[in-house]
């Protein structure tokens, strides 16, 4: 039914009423909408694993995204392609890391293809062309190889050195 | 409803492997083995994966046009010198692939090659007449993968005066690779000819 609405509540016990259009871009909302038969206004979805700030983001997210064709299917041999994000995408992505991070994992865990997509792209964006020390600087990574294993990787690249 | 936005403390090193593993799929093997190379342990435990190791292509090839992904000859070095030895290291040599751009690459790094047991070369970007010549002469250089058991050779180029022989291939080549047990080939050699009226 157009409009309908249900309740999805975060880990920190806020509520959002969402319709079940949008709401069903999460394929684990859809398959607890499915299994569960619920249909109540007065039923209320528990997301445990998202909190409000990234639940409102996603909701934003489904929202503009509602009319969007279903993601194409997983292919291994597609040319890899970071550079098709649009505009209102990138927009919507301009957070701090944290925030980036959540919604990957909310989207993994609603499992929201097109979400999941857009955001492990922008990390893919953010890792490319980075040395292995601008990434430890990037994203706050420590190195934590013993100085001998770092002397044993030089040594394992020392017979490539000699032309 | 009014809601914090607080600053989160998740980063990428607390993501699970599964989403790194998507989110290192959308990069090039190449940008990834550049960028995570010894960055931290569990990280490069997690790019040494064979997906990521198995085929390694230093040309794009955008509207059936090859050219060379790494703008840079010092990000190029840096692969050869560091990071291919240490997949060697790591023993995923049986599967690993290599297309590579014989113009620009692979004689002054051949030795860090030796180790791979097959071995995909796809040359490209030979239609200027300079490479061209340097390529051909270059040719015989094939022989250093004295340990390549599988052999595989994509070759195109123009020539001016002759076509490339089967039997260069057999004398300089195939004779000095004696451990090697498949060889696929697909060589072309173009002559354009002007008919002045």
């Amino acid at each position: 039914m157009a409009g309908h609405k249900i309740k999805l509540q975060s880990s920190d016990g806020d509520t959002f009423d969402v319709e079940v259009e949008i709401a069903k871009q999460s394929a684990t909302i859809k398959t607890m909408l499915e299994d569960l038969g619920m249909d109540e206004e007065e039923d209320v979805i528990p997301l445990p694993n998202v909190n409000s700030a990234i639940l409102k983001k996603v909701i934003q997210w489904a929202t503009h995204h509602k009319d969007d064709p279903p993601p194409p299917e997983d292919d291994e041999n597609r040319e890899k392609n970071t550079n098709d994000i649009s505009s209102w995408d990138q927009d919507f992505l301009k957070v701090d890391q944290g925030t980036l991070f959540e919604l990957i994992l909310a989207a993994n865990y609603l499992d929201i293809k097109g979400l999941l997509d857009v955001t492990c792209k922008t990390v893919a964006n953010m890792i490319k062309g980075k040395t292995p020390e601008e990434i430890r600087r990037t994203f706050n990574i420590k190195n934590d190889f013993t100085p001998q294993e770092e002397e044993q990787i030089k040594k394992e690249n020392e017979w490539c050195e000699e032309k | 409803m009014k809601i914090n936005m607080k600053y989160s403390c998740v980063e990428l090193n607390d993501l699970p492997d599964k989403i790194l593993l998507i989110i290192f799929k959308k990069l090039d093997n190449l940008e990834l083995l550049y960028s995570f190379q010894g960055v931290n342990k569990r990280l490069n435990e997690i790019m040494h994966d064979p997906i990521f190791t198995s085929r390694l292509s230093f040309l794009r090839l955008p509207f059936k046009k090859y050219i060379k992904k790494f703008s840079s000859d010092i990000i190029l070095n840096r692969f050869c010198s560091q990071i291919l030895s240490t997949i060697h290291a790591a023993d995923y040599p049986n599967f690993f692939t290599v297309f590579i751009n014989l113009t620009h690459l692979i004689f002054d790094y051949y030795l860090m090659f030796h180790f791979l047991l097959k071995i995909d070369i796809e040359l490209a970007n030979l239609f200027l007449p300079i490479e061209e010549i340097e390529n051909q002469r270059k040719i015989p250089n094939l022989k250093c993968f004295v340990f390549s058991s599988e052999f595989g050779l994509s070759f195109m180029t123009t020539v001016d005066e002759t076509f490339f022989h089967g039997n260069n291939l057999k004398q300089n080549i195939l004779d000095h690779m004696s451990q090697f047990k498949q060889f696929t080939f697909d060589i072309r050699s173009v002559m354009c000819i002007l008919i002045m009226k």
